[in-house]
């Protein structure tokens, strides 16, 4: 703590900014979405802004019969959704994950600060269990900029070629996104680009995503498969199927992650595992979803176990007889 | 700090954001974009140096038009040497035969007259026939036919004589009434030299939609099962009439069905009633009125994605003037084989006439229908060519 001589005065991101630089933070990656994807990518992204806010607006308005507050998180939530999928993807299936991440992962459990689970993710994790096949056909970038029939009718058959994961791909066009995979979650630079700028004004926790990034290093490292080791292997092993995204944009939202510094820790080395193992099952997409979904679970518990240190005191964990005081306080 | 005041901020720091992000996407971009054009011309030469040897492969862009007239038709490419000239054609070209698809390489000279290289690596053909297969096809003149499937090489052509006592013109007969499925029969010959030169079977709908062989072309008309369309089926009972000059020699069974043409298998009873009163009605000068059908009645280049082979049987028709009409010309007695060499062109090989085909190549073994489609993909490949030359597509 840095001792200065008074007046003090507070300065603090309230949720009516934090949310609009979370915006711009994901800026970068949907210019990248749009330059390799073209015009659908755009109208997807903006369909899933629009649709979120719409959803939250009418549950508030007409549901709860609450006077609407306007606050960007929804566009928010709208802009990572789209940014998770393919851009072969239609439109309705975005507008039916932007009704489920924002009524049922949001609004129903209380709203914005509420919800136990990140909107944008769960929807992603449903949708591809929902839609497999409309959710994992993905397209060349650069070479249909300005189809759109696949918005109205989902996949065309001349697109339903490309495998994600950027295999064959060089280490450039891994760290610049040019290949096959998810509209925002591709372009490691767009992203650390993102990233910085969070940091640089103080609304990016490090703590959460550089422990989901070592420990996936980490095991990347340790376990490499059949592909072998290399520069190339661990960037694609961190830049497919919305790992970097993920570290990014879903370890660090306010409502979903712990509270204190060793919490979030605690959550990005949970999250790393379980998206390492899950992937040895499952494609990289759906685990880095479903561990970010099971640490979103947890959060309440190691929030509960994990408090803030109090000044002066020796340990950052409850003790047992410390833990049944909260208890009965609670009561 | 005001609203306005950050949202200023905000802005001006999206601005930036946006700006370094569009400048290191097009500039990583063109890096890259090099690398991997460069690694996709390896493979292009790699994939066709059987048949072609370029070094840079240029995509021809297939527009609609091309793809709905051309789907077997995968990629295509211009092809130049190492000295960027322009060297000729290559494509990959879906085959099917039998139910069973292939993918053959074919490489057109520069104007497209020549075949410089085929292979197809996976057709069902014997590792001992292939070699001598193929490399017929090496600068070779366009379009091809198997030497078999000419008239003067067809050794089985059998050319029957024309019902005797009929008179030249038009006649038309149809049905009294509908079908269950709402459309009346019609049947239409031309006789012409004493000879059927021209049938129309089909069946006018009576709601004023679409005829029976255009429906069933366009899909509103289907049979059941994986039965040829309709129009295919009527187009091969036409040939085969117009090969027999008369529907006694076509064996029906009792159920009105015939096995003697190949893929037809609808009731035929309608077309054997109409056709013999067609006749009746030329041997008694009983003449059709002009009229104009409610829609057109697909023609053989509507209908040719869905003829197989075997239905479309060469069909040559003797030049007999009017000793074709002739009873006491020993020709027409049933079985007579005629000369074959006589006969001028009525059918054509892949959409080409007899006459423009420019070489003769032999089958691979016995493989006459793997053969068939090979030499079909690569007449297909000069025949999108010529029409791409033209400007087409």
């Amino acid at each position: 703590m840095r001792k200065l001589p008074a007046p003090h005065i507070h300065k603090e991101l309230g949720i009516s900014m934090i949310y609009p630089h979370v915006l711009v933070a994901l800026l970068p990656a949907a210019v990248s979405g749009v330059y390799y994807y073209g015009i659908r990518a755009l109208l997807l992204i903006l369909c899933g802004m629009v649709s979120c806010a719409v959803f939250d607006f009418l549950f508030v308005r007409y549901v709860r019969k609450e006077k609407y507050v306007w606050e960007a998180s929804s566009l928010v939530s709208g802009a990572i959704l789209a940014l998770l999928f393919p851009p072969t993807v239609p439109v309705w299936i975005l507008i039916l994950g932007a009704f489920f991440s924002t009524i049922l992962v949001k609004q129903c459990f209380g709203g914005l600060g509420s919800n136990l689970f990140n909107p944008a993710f769960t929807a992603r994790a449903f949708l591809s269990l929902a839609f497999p096949t409309l959710t994992a056909v993905y397209s060349e970038p650069t070479v249909a900029r300005w189809e759109v029939l696949s918005l109205l009718f989902g996949p065309q058959q001349t697109e339903a070629v490309a495998s994600p994961g950027g295999a064959g791909a060089g280490v450039l066009e891994l760290l610049s996104g040019r290949f096959a995979g998810e509209i925002g979650t591709t372009c490691v630079f767009a992203l650390l680009i993102g990233a910085v700028y969070l940091f640089s004004i103080g609304i990016l926790r490090p703590q959460a995503p550089l422990f989901y990034f070592g420990v996936l290093g980490i095991l990347f490292l340790l376990f490499p498969g059949a592909q072998g080791l290399s520069l190339g292997y661990l960037i694609r092993s961190l830049a497919v199927g919305g790992v970097l995204f993920a570290g990014v944009f879903a370890l660090n939202d306010y409502s979903t992650t712990p509270t204190t510094p060793l919490g979030r820790a605690v959550f990005g080395v949970g999250a790393g595992l379980l998206t390492f193992i899950l992937c040895r099952l499952t494609t990289i997409a759906v685990s880095v979803s479903f561990a970010i979904l099971v640490m979103n679970a947890v959060t309440p518990i190691l929030d509960f176990y994990i408090r803030p240190r109090i000044f002066g005191s020796p340990s950052w964990f409850l003790t047992p007889k410390e833990g049944q005081k909260r208890k009965e306080a609670a009561k | 700090m005001n609203t306005r005041k950050a949202a200023r901020l905000l802005g001006f720091q999206a601005a930036i954001l946006l700006l370094v992000t569009v400048i290191l996407l097009v500039s990583m971009n063109a890096v890259t974009g090099m690398r991997l054009e460069r690694q996709k011309q390896d493979a292009l030469c790699l994939k066709f140096q059987d048949v072609i040897l370029g070094t840079r492969f240029e995509r021809l862009r297939l527009d609609d038009k091309a793809r709905e007239q051309f789907p077997e038709i995968l990629t295509a490419y211009r092809v130049y040497s190492d000295s960027n000239a322009f060297i000729g054609y290559v494509a990959e070209y879906r085959n099917e035969t039998d139910g069973e698809e292939f993918i053959s390489h074919i490489s057109l000279s520069a104007d497209a007259t020549k075949l410089t290289g085929l292979t197809a690596s996976d057709a069902p053909i014997s590792s001992d026939d292939a070699p001598a297969f193929f490399a017929q096809f090496q600068q070779m003149r366009m379009p091809a036919a198997l030497a078999h499937d000419m008239p003067g090489n067809a050794v089985t052509t059998t050319v029957y004589p024309p019902v005797s006592g009929l008179k030249d013109g038009n006649f038309r007969e149809s049905l009294d009434t509908a079908d269950s499925s709402g459309y009346k029969d019609y049947v239409a010959i031309v006789v012409a030299g004493g000879r059927i030169t021209a049938v129309t079977w089909d069946a006018v709908a009576i709601d004023g939609g679409k005829n029976r062989a255009e429906a069933s072309v366009s899909g509103e008309f289907k049979l059941d099962g994986d039965q040829e369309i309709w129009a295919a089926q009527a187009y091969a009972m036409q040939n085969m009439l117009l090969e027999v000059q008369d529907p006694a020699k076509i064996a029906i069974k009792s159920d009105g069905t015939t096995e003697v043409v190949p893929g037809v298998t609808v009731n035929v009873n309608a077309f054997f009633k109409l056709a013999n009163l067609c006749i009746d009605d030329s041997k008694n000068g009983d003449f059709a009125e002009p009229e104009s059908s409610t829609s057109p009645t697909p023609t053989r280049a509507d209908i040719s994605p869905t003829l197989t082979p075997a239905m479309i049987s060469v069909t040559p028709v003797p030049d007999l003037g009017d000793e074709g009409t002739d009873d006491s010309d020993p020709g027409s007695e049933d079985g007579v084989i005629l000369n074959a060499n006589d006969a001028v062109t009525a059918d054509s090989i892949d959409g080409f006439g007899y006459s423009e085909i420019k070489t003769q190549l032999q089958p691979a073994g016995d493989s006459l229908d793997v053969s068939r489609s090979v030499i079909r993909g690569a007449n297909r490949m000069y025949l999108f060519l010529t029409r791409y030359l033209k400007g087409e597509f």
